[in-house]
């Protein structure tokens, strides 16, 4: 057990030295300047900008700079919008978009439990199918479709939601539905999958033969054991949300995160891009780090798995 | 019944020709793959024909799904963005697979310290999201056709690696394998002639998820206007142009929109078919 978690550990730690390190080497790579555009700015300035952003240093010292800035959490300043620092923009974007995405996840999660377990215990009944039909749907309708849709329905035509902007809750509505379609169906297919192979254990028939109803061995018995599964999908769930979220947040106008990004990319906003990239790896790389370490100590199999048999999972 | 024997391929067809959902899927998707190559040719007009006296006309007996905003005609358009997505996603998928099984059979063959050192690095390139990758690549690169196929195939292969070497590490534990050693066979002949034919059935159904992503990824930078790049038509591109005018012009959205979702849906019921055919047991 102790020796599967130093080893996700050290992962987890590679990784998000990866990503520093990809990120460093990508910008660097980037053909042009980030002051190019400005043709007016004469040499001097130049030079003092170059100095003033640590530009005109040897990159190995650039790239230490960067790291320890990151270990501060410090992700530098902005080269387009003077004054902004990463970390500014993070703290007026990030608190929006983790909003939107707690909310998609939370219906995401509530709906595929939902669906999930009623397909399995209609197994091969026309409700199955019908939640298997949807679900595919839910997978095949890219989220960027689902979400303009939803909006001319609902906001242009009918006018019940407003078109875009974020206020309050009203406007959250059509984002986080969107946003939410493909990871309920794809929790809705894992949990029938498993709530099936949960249902045909021995301990199922022994509680039905106990006495309990219906309704208590669905969920104390049925369900808590189906979900653990879930826990190590968190990862790829997380991810398909924070990501989904760059071409929601701009279909919805939404002042997120993900928006910061795509524009700072259309802008060659190289700190920014960079920062941002770093910021969502890292969340994403813990989280899915959390959800295998709570996996493991969830299911007692992972402990004792002999190590020939690993490479079976 | 009959006590008959079929082969593994014979057992496989039978399956899957017994899925209902998978023989539409496979349907439509060669419908799909025909108008991708007749499609542009069946009307007179050229996919950056532009008709600016004509431009956001309604589906007509003229422009059968109707103009965009520079008069050229959808259907023509429609088709030939068929074109560049499903050759972005077969291409990046057989890139894919290519990498994937080398590096994947490699690890599973050789196992111990080449193993342990081969995956994770995948599971370090793995823990990042893809979509990130791929945005920061386009960055760096001219945005266009190539760029999304290096971006794809940069991320794609590390998923197919993992499956294809759990797979072949199973196959590694069968007897077959062990007879084929203790007859001598040569570790080329072993993994060529044994492991790779044996996980063809992987490769197969990884394939065709692999390919409605790389069309997805290629429509969402399309999108986001960091993919392909006007006159040539994606759907992404299409979808794109067409969300400003959306208010007064909905069928030039409607007809890209509708392409794309019948296309992953065609992938994901020809794909969920063939991993029934190929592994009952997945089946429940």
């Amino acid at each position: 057990m102790l020796n599967y978690l130093l080893k996700k550990l050290m992962i987890f730690l590679l990784s998000i030295l990866f990503v520093i390190t990809l990120t460093f080497i990508l910008m660097k790579s980037i053909p042009g300047d980030p002051f190019i555009s400005s043709q007016e700015i004469p040499k001097e300035t130049l030079a003092a900008l170059y100095k003033y952003y640590g530009l005109d240093k040897p990159l190995h010292l650039q790239y230490l700079k960067y790291i320890k800035g990151f270990l501060k959490a410090d992700l530098g300043p902005s080269f387009i919008y003077q004054g902004r620092t990463v970390n500014q923009i993070i703290r007026d974007g990030f608190p929006v978009s983790i909003v939107l995405g707690l909310e998609a996840l939370s219906l995401s999660i509530f709906f595929g439990i939902f669906f999930g377990s009623l397909a399995a215990l209609k197994k091969n009944k026309w409700q199955d199918h019908f939640y298997t039909i949807v679900a595919i749907i839910g997978i095949s309708v890219p989220n960027f479709l689902l979400a303009t849709f939803l909006q001319y329905i609902f906001a242009i035509k009918l006018k019940i939601l407003p078109v875009a902007r974020w206020d309050n809750f009203l406007y959250t509505i059509l984002p986080a539905i969107s946003l939410s379609a493909l990871p309920t169906a794809f929790i809705a297919r894992i949990i029938r999958t498993n709530m099936i192979e949960v249902l045909e254990q021995d301990y199922i028939k022994n509680a039905y033969a106990k006495g309990l109803t219906h309704f208590k061995v669905i969920f104390r018995h049925g369900l808590k054991n189906a979900l653990i599964p879930i826990l190590s999908y968190i990862g790829p769930i997380a991810t398909y949300v924070l990501t989904g979220s760059f071409v929601i947040e701009k279909i919805f106008g939404i002042p997120g995160l993900g928006q910061w990004l795509i524009l700072s990319i259309s802008n060659r906003d190289y700190t920014v891009i960079l920062g941002l990239t770093v910021f969502f790896s890292s969340i994403l790389i813990t989280l899915v780090f959390l959800g295998d370490v709570l996996t493991a100590m969830l299911d007692p199999r992972i402990k004792i798995i002999p190590k020939k048999l690993k490479y079976e999972k | 019944m009959k006590n008959k024997n079929f082969s593994f391929w014979q057992d496989v067809k039978f399956r899957f020709c017994k899925n209902k959902a998978a023989i539409i899927g496979t349907f439509f998707l060669l419908f799909l793959i025909i108008m991708a190559i007749i499609g542009p040719h069946i009307n007179s007009y050229k996919y950056f024909e532009t008709h600016l006296e004509l431009k956001n006309s309604p589906p007509s007996s003229k422009f059968w799904f109707g103009t965009d905003e520079l008069g050229r005609d959808i259907f023509t358009r429609i088709w030939w963005g068929a074109r560049i997505s499903l050759s972005v996603g077969i291409i990046a998928a057989v890139i894919d697979v290519i990498i994937g099984v080398i590096w994947g059979t490699t690890a599973a063959y050789f196992k111990g310290m080449i193993d342990e050192i081969m995956m994770r690095i995948c599971d370090i390139l793995y823990s990042i999201p893809y979509l990130l990758i791929v945005l920061l690549l386009i960055v760096i690169m001219e945005p266009g056709f190539l760029t999304v196929l290096i971006a794809l195939t940069a991320t794609g292969w590390i998923n197919m690696s993992r499956i294809i070497r759990n797979h072949a590490l199973q196959i590694l534990e069968n007897n077959f394998i062990q007879s084929a050693n203790a007859l001598g066979a040569s570790k080329k002949r072993i993994i060529f002639c044994h492991l790779i034919p044996n996980t063809f059935g992987t490769i197969i159904t990884t394939m065709t998820f692999t390919i409605p992503t790389a069309i997805f990824t290629e429509t969402f930078l399309s999108f986001l206007g960091l993919g392909i790049q006007a006159p040539v038509s994606s759907w992404g591109v299409m979808i794109n142009d067409s969300l400003p005018a959306l208010r007064y012009y909905p069928w030039r959205l409607f007809f890209p929109a509708i392409m794309i979702t019948l296309t992953m849906f065609g992938f994901n019921l020809f794909g969920d078919g063939l991993r029934d055919a190929f592994d009952p047991k997945e089946r429940r």
